[in-house]
């Protein structure tokens, strides 16, 4: 599609956004652009403002200034299911899934979109899931390698596997790009890097992602760019080497969150 | 000067809801609880002190065929019946939180309203039982002089006192929060109960002392109200409407607020009833209106306006089966119906219809509260709008059947989108406490409204014909009735509905409802419309109850207010949780097992002459089966026979489709919890969904949820 000098057209620009809450400035003039293809990385120390920036581009928070725009449209004054409608999609840190709605129903009340026409023919035509959506549903499942547990209630599942399951809902929403919240957060070494892989593999079939994470190892390996935050505010964005040295970052992370400091 | 006049009149009905309210604080801060029963208990210890004042005799909540009455001799004086009845009024408090409450706890905001309705539908039925439902006027308690305020203008000396009384109280509670280490211990617990439990308080402890509390203020205020109205068991049961609007508008938080609201609210009622004797155009019924206004006023201002409380652990909803083989159990029951409406006859027969009339209309519930979680107290109403249409169409238009019951039904819908708008901003409780009130405002504006409801002789319902084929209930000969042919009419549309609703699990469009019912924030961030989502919901099943009700006008050949009161639409949630709210066939069982006039009451009349009893049982099960089985009886295991008698079948037949019997350890499964069975000691095989055979006469359509209902997987579990 693009080529090699031709940077990829940005899919999503954000444009001073600034948040408040009761008085506490929780992002102030933060501009970031993702194009289409990458896996961005969003890191910065806790209370830095990234979840609060998720749910400022996922329409969470609609008194959110600035402007965000999706593929060339603002975004403005859209609620949350109309953005994903767009085909921009997004996790929870804490997940939230339908707990008693199987895997497969939890993605697939993320892939159908019934119009309210579809809703009234629904009370009377007999349902079987369309073969196109059974694909779309088992694609998901099978892009993050958790097939087996299709049929299975989220409650009954590892926490892991919910972590994926988070993930493949998203998926299987149609995002252009997803905003990943904390996938990585709670897991052991192992399965952080195999979250990694999946996360590539899902670049690579053409889905944008925008990552939050605390695990720098993580970011820092699957990122194509990387945009710091602290109190709200940007301290640095560039390529992971660049990250790496930056001493703005090292500060911020040494200065205020020892533990995860390890760059 | 008749402005100021009514506005001071008001004051006595202001300082009662002020008192009331109060009370409904202080359950919801120290519980977590909008005590739906709060004007019940306020009736029920109005009755113990109206006992004590004629006859001198203690009441006790027992039905008349116990002994439930002591006697303590002459008939009393106001202060010793005062006193005595006040204490009663603590004791009822403990008791109600000990036995019942208690276990409220970790219940889905469904379970804790249903409970408290099961506890208002029980108090009701021991007064109707004991003292009849005829209004009583024991003797005033305060004096009955007046204050001269100056040329015309004069007000009660009673209406003066009151006021004082709630003030003091107010002021008391506000005292008691603010300085006091039980206060400052209700306002931890009800900010976060797990911190309070850490830092050593004790939530249940401290939940037990306000409930106490407010039912001795409830106590009160019944005791208070007979100075303004005569004593009957359902006007002081629906007084719980203008308290919770006070409540609501003061967040179920602050003492002034609720004070201050009650006495504005009870002075524009009165101050409504003067714009009724100067223009003719204010209509009767108007100042039961103003409750919902402030209540929507609340909503619409506030969003969301219950504090949400730190709950201990996560919320059980009801379960919703996916159900498999809907066509073959459908086409079963069926055959069992008709089978049933033919072999029956008499009250049996006429049970019967009636029991699959208000299955019908439970399948109402099942969309909006099983499937979306939308808690409507106002769905009969929402039916009475359906019947009424339906009844006035036909006979001045002469709109044939089956088109009026669709037109019924879409009157129900127009009604039922009106409704689901404030449903918008207020969910879980809030939206019980917005329907109760248009209940009631629907009651009084329309169904008491003569000329909707026929008068004294009802509004009449044409026959039931078809094609010029005789549907009807009755002939001209009286022998005749009730004949099946009703029954079959209905039979068929509850098998059509019950196709659609049931298909509906799994579609996209009912899974979405259940997303939205899980989790609003998650279902927006899949691309669901929860506003959209909601209001559909409200749109099929304000049609189903419209249809409904439209059936129930032709099961009963005429139409009247009682048929479709705040009352009946309370009592049927309640009714359609013990049934089984997640599923169809929990409907259905409804219907049969609890429907007053249904199956059950009528074989329960016949053997033992059960029948005024019924109400008063269904309440006693509803707090039951809130407490112990959420997922009501269709989502319980199956009686201990029942059970025996499974497993003799399984073992000797099996199960055609079923996998292998799974051994378990098994007496009788228990249900500790959602997903855990306790079993004791003898071995014994039982099929793997622990079902045995379909319970009562309700054959295939038993056997098929229960396959995927989670009774089985929980068994399966055991057995692994």
């Amino acid at each position: 599609m693009s080529g090699t000098t031709a940077a990829p057209p940005v899919l999503l620009s954000v444009a001073g956004l600034r948040v408040r809450y009761s008085g506490m400035v929780a992002l102030d003039d933060v501009s970031l652009d993702v194009r289409a293809g990458e896996i961005f990385g969003l890191i910065g120390p806790n209370g830095a403002g990234k979840t609060t920036l998720i749910e400022a581009v996922s329409g969470f928070l609609p008194d959110a200034e600035g402007e965000v725009t999706f593929d060339g449209a603002p975004l403005r004054g859209l609620r949350p299911d109309q953005r994903v409608a767009r085909g921009l999609g997004r996790t929870f840190q804490s997940l939230e899934l339908f707990e008693d709605l199987t895997v497969r129903e939890n993605l697939y009340v993320a892939y159908a979109r019934p119009t309210w026409w579809h809703s009234v023919l629904d009370l009377v035509r007999w349902s079987r899931w369309p073969a196109a959506a059974r694909q779309a549903v088992d694609d998901a499942l099978e892009l993050l390698g958790i097939t087996q547990y299709g049929d299975d209630l989220p409650s009954q599942l590892p926490n892991g596997v919910r972590k994926l399951v988070a993930v493949a809902r998203a998926v299987a929403g149609n995002a252009r790009l997803l905003l990943l919240d904390e996938p990585a957060a709670g897991l052991e070494t192992s399965e952080s890097l195999d979250l990694g892989q999946r996360l590539r593999g899902l670049a690579s079939a053409g889905t944008s992602l925008l990552l939050v994470d605390h695990d720098m190892g993580l970011v820092l390996s699957v990122c194509d760019r990387v945009h710091v935050l602290d109190f709200g505010k940007t301290i640095a964005e560039g390529t992971p080497e660049e990250i790496r040295a930056s001493s703005a970052v090292v500060a911020a992370y040494l200065g205020t969150d020892a533990e995860s400091g390890s760059l | 000067m008749t402005y100021v006049e009514f506005l001071l009149l008001g004051l006595s009905a202001g300082a009662v809801y002020g008192l009331l309210g109060l009370g409904l604080v202080l359950e919801y801060r120290g519980s977590g609880i909008v005590n739906f029963a709060h004007g019940a208990m306020a009736m029920f210890i109005a009755y113990v002190f109206y006992d004590l004042r004629r006859n001198g005799s203690l009441f006790f909540p027992l039905p008349p065929f116990m002994p439930n009455q002591l006697v303590l001799g002459s008939p009393m004086d106001t202060l010793p019946a005062a006193v005595i009845s006040l204490a009663y009024a603590l004791i009822l408090g403990f008791v109600c939180y000990v036995v019942i409450f208690r276990f409220l706890r970790t219940a889905s905001s469904l379970g804790k309203v249903v409970t408290s309705i099961g506890l208002m539908l029980t108090l009701e039925s021991l007064a109707q039982l004991q003292f009849g439902t005829n209004a009583q006027t024991p003797p005033a308690i305060l004096p009955t002089t007046a204050i001269n305020l100056g040329p015309e203008l004069i007000v009660p000396q009673a209406a003066v006192d009151m006021t004082g009384i709630v003030i003091v109280v107010g002021l008391v509670l506000w005292a008691i929060f603010k300085f006091t280490r039980f206060g400052l211990a209700t306002r931890a617990s009800a900010e976060t109960e797990k911190g309070a439990t850490l830092v050593g308080l004790r939530p249940g402890a401290i939940a037990c002392g306000n409930w106490m509390i407010a039912t001795v203020l409830a106590g009160a205020s019944g005791i208070l109200l007979v100075q303004i109205t005569a004593l009957s068991p359902t006007v002081y049961t629906f007084l719980i409407v203008p308290a919770l609007a006070v409540s609501l508008v003061a967040r179920f938080e602050s003492f002034g607020a609720v004070v201050i609201a009650g006495f504005v609210l009870g002075m524009l009622e009165s101050e409504v009833t003067n714009f009724q004797q100067m223009w003719s155009w204010v209509p009767q019924g108007a100042q039961d209106v103003l409750p919902f206004i402030m209540i929507l006023l609340a909503i619409a201002v506030r969003g969301s306006v219950l504090p949400v409380r730190g709950q201990l652990q996560e919320l059980r909803l009801p379960k919703v089966p996916r159900p498999k083989n809907i066509g073959v159990v459908t086409a079963a029951c069926v055959v069992v119906g008709l089978i049933g409406l033919f072999a029956l006859s008499g009250n049996w027969r006429y049970g019967l219809e009636v029991s699959l009339v208000w299955g019908f209309i439970c399948l109402s519930f099942v969309v909006l509260t099983g499937f979306n979680g939308q808690i409507s107290l106002c769905q009969l109403a929402t039916g009475g709008v359906g019947g009424f249409t339906m009844s006035h169409l036909a006979a001045s238009a002469g709109v044939p059947f089956p088109v009026d019951i669709i037109i019924a039904g879409l009157a129900g819908t127009v009604l039922g989108t009106l409704i689901g708008l404030p449903a918008q901003r207020a969910r879980g409780v809030s939206l019980a406490v917005v329907t109760v009130a248009a209940a009631v405002t629907i009651d009084s504006l329309f169904f008491s409204n003569t000329a909707i409801n026929g008068g004294f002789v009802g509004s009449k319902v044409p026959k039931l014909s078809l094609f010029g084929l005789n549907l009807d209930i009755r002939t001209s000969n009286v022998h005749d009735f009730p004949r099946p042919w009703f029954g079959v009419v209905v039979l068929v549309l509850l098998a059509l509905v019950g196709l659609s609703v049931a298909n509906l699990t799994r579609t996209p469009t009912g899974l979405r409802m259940l997303a939205v019912r899980a989790n609003e924030r998650a279902a927006a961030a899949v691309g669901i419309n929860v506003a959209g989502t909601k209001l559909y919901s409200f749109m099929v099943a304000s049609f189903i109850a419209g249809v409904g009700g439209a059936l129930l006008g032709y099961q009963q050949g005429v139409l009247s207010e009682s048929t479709f009161g705040p009352f009946v639409s309370v009592s049927f949630l309640a009714i359609a949780f013990i049934g089984g709210i997640g599923q169809v066939r929990g409907a259905v069982l409804a219907g049969i097992f609890l429907a007053t006039g249904g199956l059950m009451s009528a074989l329960l009349d016949s053997a033992i002459n059960f029948g005024p009893y019924l109400p008063l049982i269904g309440g006693v099960a509803v707090m039951a089966s809130a407490v112990a089985y959420p997922n009501g009886m269709a989502g319980a295991p199956p009686p201990p026979p029942v059970v025996a008698l499974g497993r003799k079948i399984a073992s000797v037949v099996g199960r055609p489709g079923s996998p292998v019997p799974v051994t378990v350890t098994a007496g009788i499964p228990k249900q500790v919890s959602q997903n855990e069975f306790v079993v004791p000691e003898a071995p014994a095989a039982i099929s793997p969904d622990g079902a045995g055979p379909p319970r009562g006469r309700l054959g295939a359509e038993t056997r098929e949820t229960r396959n995927r209902s989670d009774s089985s997987s929980s068994a399966e579990e055991a057995g692994r």
